[in-house]
């Protein structure tokens, strides 16, 4: 038996064809679920890691941040997404800056008030982050993580010492005596001492009353100590609902949200950074522990 | 071309004691011992370097062999067999490293390997990313696999005509690897022991067989009928 020309051409065809569509068929086979379909509903997941901070906060000059604009963001798109019919927080963060927490919170609570929320901290939900899922319907954790530290602090480096050594002079003009209220160019008078505890306890007692409002406390003044506890004293406490994995908070959103077994949990991401952002910026993507000379809702000493 | 399949033989057979290497188990089986770790890194970068080498050698033959069919002038699709596989590797690998990088970028803005829950959405990125280069590839060995077959017909030889069928069914099989896991671009190439494993690597190996005896049978044939022509032709 002998080919013709055409004959060849015809089978070459032919089986490059039976090639290709069948490798498109078994690729398509393979396909992993699709993206919820239209009403069919999902779990948004959205990440709360790291020192919580805005951008431009001293906070993320010191290493990653959880950028609180991102998470706004995402936390905004699954508000306005009406697929996203429960939304679960994953939290691994020791807290940040007071201003960052607030708009964290305010926009958690909005959330909430629309469709389910619920928090799960893997590691650390501690301070302003704690304060940020307080919102949320339920909040889980990790059996091992650490949970609570509810207070505020702040701190005040100072260099007069060291600029004395050096023979440095700083000469500060001032329109009021309390203007320079934190200088690190001298040492704090009783009267800057006195400002700055107000802060802290003006914005501490904000942060006791949203733990009150949201939680049923079992022992405040432990509580409200501002020491942190494992998950399983958090819920003795009342600072948490339960202990559980990441799927656990999943399911009881599924749940709450009134959604089947197998709705996709689906991870929010913010948008790409860019290649050159990425490879310009990745000396910052370390985590470093947070050295703050403004006032945090933060666990003290921030984790290694 | 003889020498090619020969080539692609040893290619298949050197592939076993890839295989088999002690890396496959996975680098954390010697990750206790760290010179044992670097001396089984060291075998298996030396074994690949050495399979490289042979798989070029064997693909420039195979161009070569082409070459020559499509001088002689015996068929026009012998030429068209010449492009396909002097080009059909070279996209193919173009494609192939094309869709690394463009899963390198996706991975890095987080696409590639976005959570979307349990289910493999890497994996199938990957495997999307990398079709087209080895749909490449499989094209011209379907392309190769044709004209060896129409080889093996008009000469006769029927070691070279089941070589060439079973030489197209491991492009053929591609769907099926697809299936079963991620392909392997050396499978494709030279029958290297992996990917859909041992139904792969075999029916290479049993076609590069084929072919080296199909295509030195041939040789022996046409310099035979040409020796009887000659031989007629004087008397």
């Amino acid at each position: 038996m002998k080919l013709s020309e055409r004959q060849l051409v015809l089978l070459s065809v032919a089986l490059s064809a039976a090639v290709i569509a069948a490798a498109l068929s078994a690729l398509a086979l393979r396909r992993p679920p699709a993206p919820p379909a239209a009403g069919a509903g999902y779990v948004a997941v959205v990440r709360i890691d790291g020192p919580i901070a805005y951008r431009t906060s001293q906070l993320a000059l010191l290493g990653s941040t959880a950028s609180v604009d991102d998470i706004l963001k995402l936390l905004d798109s699954a508000l306005r997404d009406p697929l996203a019919k429960a939304v679960v927080l994953r939290v691994n963060s020791p807290g940040g800056s007071a201003a960052a927490s607030e708009a964290l919170y305010l926009k958690v609570r909005e959330l909430a008030a629309a469709k389910p929320v619920v928090a799960y901290i893997e590691e650390y939900g501690t301070s302003g982050a704690y304060m940020a899922v307080l919102p949320a319907a339920r909040i889980l954790a990790s059996n091992s993580s650490i949970v609570g530290a509810v207070g505020v602090y702040a701190s005040v480096i100072t260099y007069s010492g060291l600029f004395e050594k050096l023979g440095v002079r700083v000469y500060v003009f001032k329109s009021g005596e309390l203007k320079d209220v934190g200088s690190p160019f001298r040492e704090p008078s009783e009267e800057d001492k006195r400002v700055l505890q107000s802060i802290v306890d003006g914005v501490f007692n904000l942060f006791k009353e949203r733990v009150l409002a949201h939680r049923r406390i079992a022992n405040a003044s432990e509580v409200f100590s501002g020491r942190p506890f494992l998950a399983g004293e958090a819920v003795e406490l009342g600072l948490i609902d339960g202990v559980g994995v990441l799927d656990d908070a999943i399911d009881l959103a599924r749940r709450m949200a009134g959604l089947p077994k197998g709705a996709p949990a689906r991870e929010l991401k913010p948008p790409s950074p860019g290649l050159l952002r990425l490879l310009l910026g990745g000396a910052s993507l370390a985590q470093m522990p947070v050295v703050p000379r403004v006032e945090v809702l933060a666990m003290w000493p921030p984790p290694g | 071309m003889r020498n090619s399949a020969i080539l692609s033989l040893a290619i298949g057979l050197l592939s076993l004691l890839l295989a088999a290497s002690p890396l496959a188990g996975g680098p954390e089986s010697l990750a206790e011992d760290p010179l044992k770790l670097l001396a089984a890194l060291a075998w298996v970068l030396a074994l690949a370097l050495v399979l490289l080498v042979l798989a070029i050698a064997a693909w420039v033959l195979k161009v070569l062999g082409w070459w020559s069919m499509c001088r002689s002038g015996m068929r026009r699709f012998y030429c068209v067999t010449k492009y396909a596989v002097l080009l059909g590797p070279v996209i193919g690998v173009a494609l192939l490293i094309a869709g690394g990088v463009a899963l390198a970028l996706e991975a890095l803005r987080g696409g590639a390997f976005a959570a979307e829950g349990p289910g493999g959405a890497s994996e199938w990125g990957a495997l999307a990313y990398a079709l087209p280069g080895l749909l490449a590839i499989a094209v011209a060995n379907v392309i190769e696999g044709v004209s060896i077959l129409d080889v093996g017909l008009q000469v006769g030889v029927k070691a070279l005509a089941v070589g060439a069928a079973v030489h197209l069914s491991t492009a053929l099989l591609l769907p099926l690897q697809l299936l079963a896991g991620t392909p392997s671009l050396a499978a494709l190439g030279g029958g290297f022991a992996s990917g859909l494993g041992a139904v792969w690597s075999a029916a290479s190996a049993l076609a590069s067989l084929l072919l080296a005896a199909g295509f030195h049978l041939a040789k022996r044939k046409v310099i035979g009928s040409e020796a009887q022509r000659e031989a007629a032709g004087s008397a």
